[in-house]
Order: C-alpha cells, then sequence, then structure tokens
C-alpha cells in the first residue's frame, strides 16, 4: 500500500511522487489487518485507468476484443473491459496501457479519457474474497451469473463501482473521492475472514 | 363561528352522544355496561346533498365542518374499507406549523390551532402533546434554509428559532452531538408549539362528532364510478362536465357535489370523473420499537438523513422516512427500508443500537410535484378534490375540513387555499414547499 | 427489496436503479403550448394497473430504459432479457 501521508514532499531530497492514490492507510483500516490472508486488499490506484468510449460495432471495439460484460487480459497485462454497452476501460501500467492504445485502428469516431487520477481502484484477492464480496454487493457472484472475466457495475457498500473478475481477484473501482470510504468499508467486510493490506 | 362544543349543541331528538368523561368511565367499570357505539350505522340511501369519498381525517373533517359551521348535514361519508384505514391510521401523528412558504405556514398554523382546542370541541381525548419538534441541519445550506424559515414563521408569530448544537444537547441529551459525527449536528430549527397527537382519536372523534349532527358514515362502501354529464370526454366525463352523482358497491346515490378525500387512491378516483391529477401514489413506511423509558423529550427530524423519531407517552419509538423510490400502490413494505432507517437512526442516536423494532407498515401517499395539496374545485362542476396530502397531510386534516366544508357551502374558494387550486399546474404558478415538506412527515 | 430487470445488465436491485416515473411522449417544445407543456410535466395516470415507467440504471450500464411493471403485485411484464451479458461465461 502507497502511504503517502507521512512523505515530507518539500524538503526530503527525494522527488515528489507524481501521482498519489486515493486511500491511504489509517488505522481504521490498519487496525483491521490481522494479516490472516482470507481476503488480501491492495491499492492499485496508480493503475493507469484510460477509459475509452466507442460504438459498441466500430473497428475499435472489435480492436479491442471485448463485449459489454465481458474482459480480457492482454500478453502486456492490461485488463480490457467492455464496461458499459460503449464504454471500455483499459487498465495496466502506463507504458502497457499506452502500448495497447497504440495498436488500435486510428479510424471512426470515439473518445478517449485517461482517468487514473480520477477513480481509485482496489485489487480483491484471497480465497474468501467472493464471500467478503457477497457481503457488500447485491450482485450474484456464481460462476453461473459473474463468471472469470465478467466485467460489470453495481454498487457496492453503497457506492457505485465497477467491478472486473480478473483472473483469480476481482478489481473495484470507484470514483476517487469515494475511494477512502470503500477501502474502510471493504476492510471492515473483510475483517472476520482474516484480511491482508498492501501488496 | 359557529359554537363548535358538542356540549353545548345537542341533535334533534335532544340527545347527544354520550359524553367522555373520568366519571363516566368509571361508573361504566364499576356497574360493567357497554359503551354506546360511537356512530350509527344506517342504510344507503340513494339521495345525499354531498357525498364525501374518503373516510380519513380529511373526509370526515370537512363533513363535521360542513355540519357545523354551514348547517348542512344531509351528506354520506363513503370509505372503501373501514374509517381510518388510509394514512389517517397509519401516520406518525407529527403536527407543526413551520413550512417555508408564507401561504403554507398560514394555512397549518391555522391546523394546530383546531388541533389545540380539538380535546374539547369534539369531547374525545386526543393525546395532543406539544413537545416541540426539531429540524436537525447537517451542513451549511441546511442551515441557512433553517434560518430562511425560521425567518418566514418569525413574521408569521409562529413560534420558530435556529438553535445550535449545546442547545440542541440540552434539549436532547440522546442526540450524536459531536463534530466529528458523520453528518455533524451544526444546528436546528426549533419550533415548541410541534408535537404528537393520537391519530385514531381525531378520526373517531371527527366520525363520532360529524354522526352526531347528521352525517351519516358508510363503511365498506366502495366507490366504482363517478356519475357526471356533459364532459368533454369522450364518455360524457371530463372538463366541462357536471356530476350526478356515484356508483358504489352498495348502489348508486345522486348527488350534486361530490368531493374526493381518497389520497393515495386520489387519482383513480379523479379518473373516474375523467380528471388528471398531478400525483403519484408512494408507499411510505414506519416502524416502532419496543418500549423504554422515556428519554426523548422532542420530535428530531433529520433531512439528510431522510429520519425522524418520536417516542410516544408508551415509550415506543416512532420512526419514519421518506416515501418509497417507485410508484406503487403495494404497502407490504422492506427490508432495505428498515436497514437504511436503522443505519441513519445510528448515526443520530448511537444509544439505541441495542433496542428491537417490533413493527414496520406503510400506508399510500398522494406525492404532488410542488409538495402542496390539490384543494378545491377541479374543471368538473360539482367534484371537488382534497387530495395531494403526499407524507404530510395529518397535521392539515382539521383546517382542510373547515376551508373545504366552506368552499362547498359558499361554492367559493376560501383565500387559505387560493393558492392550492388544481389550476396552478395549466397556469405554472407551484407552491415552493418543497424545501420543508420532502421529509415524510 | 425491488429487483428490476434491467435489458443491459439483467436483475438488478433497485436501489441501484433512479426511477424516473411514468413514460409519455414528450411534446415538440417548438409547437406546444404552455398548457400543453406542464400538461407533459407534471399530470400522471398513475394507474393501479400496468404502468408503463422509465428507469435509469445508475449503477449498473448508465442507461435510460422503459419498462412495464404492475402497480400493485410489482410483477414487470415480459422483462427484457440481456442477450450477450457474460462475453467469456464458461
Ligand atoms: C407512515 C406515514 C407517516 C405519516 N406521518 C405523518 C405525520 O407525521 N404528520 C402528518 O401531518 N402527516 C403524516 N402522514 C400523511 C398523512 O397520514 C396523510 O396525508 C393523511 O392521513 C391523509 O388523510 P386523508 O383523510 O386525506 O386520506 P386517508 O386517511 O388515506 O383516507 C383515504 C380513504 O379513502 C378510502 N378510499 C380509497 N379509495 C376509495 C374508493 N374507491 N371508495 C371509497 N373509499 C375509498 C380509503 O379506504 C381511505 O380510508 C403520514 C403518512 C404515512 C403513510
Ligand atoms: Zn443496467
Amino acid at each position: 500500500m502507497v502511504n503517502t501521508t507521512d512523505l515530507d514532499l518539500t524538503n526530503s531530497g527525494v522527488e515528489a511522487p507524481t501521482y498519489r492514490t486515493s486511500v491511504v492507510v489509517t488505522p481504521a483500516t490498519s487496525g483491521l489487518a490481522d494479516g490472516g490472508g482470507g481476503v488480501a486488499l491492495v491499492d492499485r490506484g496508480d493503475h493507469t485507468k484510460l477509459m475509452l468510449r466507442c460504438d459498441a460495432g466500430s473497428a475499435a471495439a472489435a480492436a479491442l476484443g471485448v463485449s459489454f460484460g465481458s474482459s480480457r487480459i492482454t500478453d502486456s497485462g492490461v485488463v480490457i473491459t467492455g464496461l458499459r454497452p460503449d464504454e471500455y476501460w483499459l487498465i495496466g501500467t502506463a507504458e502497457s496501457v499506452t502500448g495497447e492504445r497504440a495498436g488500435l485502428p486510428a479510424d471512426g469516431l470515439r473518445s478517449e479519457v485517461d482517468l487514473t487520477h480520477g477513480r481509485t481502484l482496489i485489487e480483491v484477492s484471497g480465497p474468501k474474497a467472493t464471500g467478503m464480496l457477497e457481503k457488500v454487493c447485491g450482485l450474484d457472484f456464481s460462476d453461473a451469473m459473474t463468471p472469470r472475466g465478467a466485467a460489470t457495475s453495481a454498487s457496492v457498500a453503497k457506492v457505485s463501482c465497477d467491478i472486473v473478475r480478473a483472473g483469480d481477484s476481482y478489481l473495484v473501482a470507484c470514483d476517487r473521492s469515494f475511494g477512502q470510504y470503500l477501502m474502510e468499508s471493504l476492510a471492515d467486510a473483510a475483517r472476520e475472514f482474516g484480511l491482508t493490506l498492501g501488496d | 363561528m359557529a359554537d363548535r362544543s358538542l356540549r353545548s349543541r345537542r341533535n334533534g331528538n335532544g340527545k347527544g352522544p354520550e359524553r367522555y368523561s373520568a366519571w363516566g368511565l368509571l361508573r361504566k367499570g364499576l356497574a360493567q355496561e357497554n359503551w354506546p357505539r360511537a356512530w350509527r350505522e344506517v342504510p344507503l340511501r340513494d339521495t345525499y346533498d354531498a357525498v364525501i369519498i374518503g373516510g380519513g381525517v380529511h373526509g370526515l373533517a370537512t363533513a363535521y365542518y360542513l355540519a357545523v359551521n354551514h348547517g348542512i348535514t344531509n351528506v354520506a361519508v363513503v370509505d372503501k374499507a373501514y374509517i381510518g384505514s388510509g394514512g389517517s391510521g397509519r401516520n406518525t401523528a407529527i403536527v407543526r406549523s413551520n413550512y417555508l412558504t408564507p401561504e403554507g405556514v398560514a394555512f397549518y398554523d391555522r391546523s394546530l390551532e383546531l388541533y389545540n382546542s380539538m380535546a374539547s370541541d369534539l369531547n374525545i381525548n386526543v393525546m395532543f402533546s406539544e413537545r416541540g419538534h426539531l429540524t436537525l441541519a447537517h451542513n451549511d445550506g441546511a442551515v441557512r434554509t433553517m434560518r430562511w424559515r425560521a425567518e418566514v414563521n418569525k413574521l408569521q408569530n409562529i413560534d420558530s428559532s435556529v438553535i445550535g448544537p449545546d442547545e440542541i444537547k440540552k434539549l436532547v441529551p440522546s442526540l450524536d452531538t459531536t463534530s466529528d459525527a458523520r453528518y455533524p449536528i451544526m444546528g436546528a430549527l426549533y419550533h415548541p408549539p410541534g408535537g404528537i397527537i393520537r391519530h385514531d382519536a381525531v378520526v373517531w372523534g371527527y366520525a363520532r362528532a360529524a354522526d352526531h349532527y347528521g352525517v351519516e358514515i358508510h363503511q365498506k362502501t366502495e366507490v366504482l364510478d363517478i356519475l357526471v354529464e356533459g364532459g368533454s370526454g369522450p364518455d360524457g366525463k371530463g372538463p366541462g362536465g357536471k356530476v350526478t352523482g356515484v356508483r358504489t358497491s352498495k348502489g348508486d346515490i345522486s348527488a350534486p357535489i361530490v368531493v374526493n378525500c381518497t389520497a393515495g387512491w386520489a387519482s383513480l378516483i379523479a379518473s373516474m370523473a375523467g380528471i388528471k391529477l398531478p400525483i403519484h401514489t408512494r408507499p411510505l413506511q414506519a416502524a416502532v420499537t419496543e418500549p423504554v423509558k422515556v428519554f426523548l423529550p422532542a420530535v428530531v427530524v433529520s433531512g439528510s438523513l431522510h429520519v425522524y423519531v418520536s417516542q410516544t407517552d408508551r415509550g415506543e419509538l416512532v420512526f419514519g422516512a421518506a416515501v418509497d423510490p417507485f410508484n406503487n400502490y403495494n404497502i407490504a413494505g422492506s427490508l432495505d427500508f428498515t436497514e437504511g432507517l436503522a443505519g441513519h437512526i445510528l448515526e443520530l442516536m448511537p444509544g439505541v443500537s441495542k433496542m428491537r423494532l417490533l413493527r414496520q407498515w406503510a400506508g399510500l401517499c398522494d406525492m404532488t410535484p410542488d409538495y402542496s395539496p390539490v384543494m378545491g374545485f377541479t374543471p368538473v362542476e360539482g367534484f371537488l378534490c382534497d387530495v395531494g396530502w403526499g407524507t404530510y397531510g395529518f397535521k392539515a386534516g382539521p383546517v382542510s375540513g373547515e376551508t373545504m366544508a366552506e368552499c362547498i357551502a359558499t361554492n367559493q374558494t376560501p383565500k387559505l387555499i387560493a393558492p392550492f387550486a388544481l389550476d396552478r399546474f395549466p397556469e405554472g404558478t407551484l407552491v415552493g414547499e418543497k424545501g420543508a415538506a420532502s421529509v415524510g412527515h | 427489496m425491488l429487483i428490476v430487470p434491467c435489458p443491459h445488465c439483467g436483475p438488478r436491485n433497485s436501489s441501484d436503479l433512479r426511477y424516473v416515473g411514468e413514460s409519455h411522449s414528450r411534446p415538440d417544445p417548438n409547437t406546444a403550448t404552455p398548457e400543453q407543456w406542464r400538461d407533459y410535466l407534471y399530470m400522471e395516470d398513475n394507474p393501479a394497473d400496468w404502468l408503463k415507467e422509465t428507469w435509469y440504471c445508475r449503477s449498473g450500464c448508465r442507461r435510460y430504459f422503459t419498462l412495464e411493471r404492475h402497480t400493485g403485485s410489482n410483477e414487470f411484464r415480459n422483462p427484457p432479457i440481456p442477450g450477450n451479458k457474460k462475453g467469456t461465461k464458461a
């Protein structure tokens, strides 16, 4: 977990980080972590998040290779998701997202917005991750309804979130201003399963 | 104004309704006597001077004031179920007059005045408890609105002021007034004359008194259609038409005046006359806890948290909230309401976390776009409305009855209800009461 | 909790959606009289029956759509079933 509150940015001699995530570890969250490992929460706020809007039938959408409700992970490690009928997200490191973007066809109308700073992204993993999410979200997380690769949106702890079941973990994203609250709510929900914080 | 006291008025046969008194209670208890019926059950006749649809506080009060203030007694109040089965028997019984618009304040203040003298006027214990009413402000915007309301109120001689957290804590020690609460309490609009009342007693009191003056109350009598002639609609109903009577489950009645006092069902009745209303029907849910020792001296309302609470004389906490989020005639209630309610009340009063809810229920509310009623004449002659009472109409029962009765008797719209006429919608002159009436009580 | 069948997301808690209200066709603002316009703004059928209504999938697909629901039983008539909801369904 990136803890930026303790950094003295003025005269530390260390170059100030160019990006601060919206989530900081507070006593409220760290006090809940017992390292039990049933659920692991990792702040992935520093991942690049590129929102791309285009028609589902467009060449760009075809190149992205996902439809609404699904996702895939590229060789470069970028998670490409179809989060809404005409909205796609590319999530990964800055270089890899730039790389994937460069590969998209140039033609056709679309809009792209880098929302890295606008969104909080939390990775939820561990054997009890699904059980924990079921406590705070109304979705049916069974394999039949939310299989691996599923991309969807719903409220999590009463915050509108995007949820991607990427590989063995879930990516949960919300607007930045709710990020701290979401992290604390997830930590609270994870407590009974044994919580590990950080990466 | 006519003398409204049951003590001094007796009906034709010289026998008034039996007076309720402590002595009567004792005597009847000792003698094991039965109580007489509080109102008669008579066969439905086929003609009346006026038919009032809906036996809630509005319909019954209208009938009562028609009889007492205007001598119009050939009146039937019809209800498809039993009287008080609608919102009037389901509300959380909060009465107050600290509204936001001058029109609203004047109107509700008159109602409070009538509530104050009701116990003696109707000779029934309505258990009116003027315990004070606090509307909490959790942010600067809300504090500003409270100040605005307080000033509007003071101009009309309503006891209403803004108080700070310290004074709030003194009045209601169980509130969390610390500044690190999630919704910190920054101030409150304090309205000492606000309070709670026994809603059933109000309904029964009006019914008993109206019956005494000759009004007939017909329960289990459902209105199935409204008879209209000469209207512009294909079936002869609608604007330009004239009411001739109603069709009920117990037969047709002819009457030149038909009044719609059906709250949540108002649109259905209006459509029988060919009239459309600016109303949608939503359930409002409420809940009550087990009784505990009295600790909550005032009514507490939080608009931001969509919750309000008062404690009954028996010690139960009565909670209410905002209306359900979609149109519905179904009053089954929902678990998410209870969850939300509990969460919100604990933000305000962490100390009640161990209390158990006993019951939860809902009633239908007739919501209008400007949180104000629709009262008076409609484009169908003889068809009047007293509807659109939403989540706040119980407190308005007495003054609505008084003004609707005047409207019927004089065939003119009383000044007090002129702002609430149906034609404000086509004319675009809505009332701006949303700020003060959008929390459900 | 009312479960609303979103044509895109599938069944969702109604708290994930926003209720917009009765669906009425909007008169042409260029030709409508003020009275017609206000009639469109304020007047409602409010039936205790089947009702065509608009919902907004606030926490899901963020689309507006029309559904038919019975305001007494809360049943949805012909609920839509999302087509390609989960692309990688196993
Ligand atoms: C949970 C809840 C809490 C509330 N809290 C407050 C509060 O604290 N303070 C406040 O001022 N207000 C409150 N209200 C609002 C208040 O209860 C109503 O506005 C008020 O009671 C409406 O009274 P009424 O006489 O117009 O209608 P109702 O009491 O609803 O009566 C309408 C009657 O019409 C009858 N009817 C319907 N259709 C037909 C038909 N076809 N034929 C014959 N009869 C018919 C019904 O059976 C019913 O008895 C609350 C409401 C609810 C539901
Ligand atoms: Zn949706």
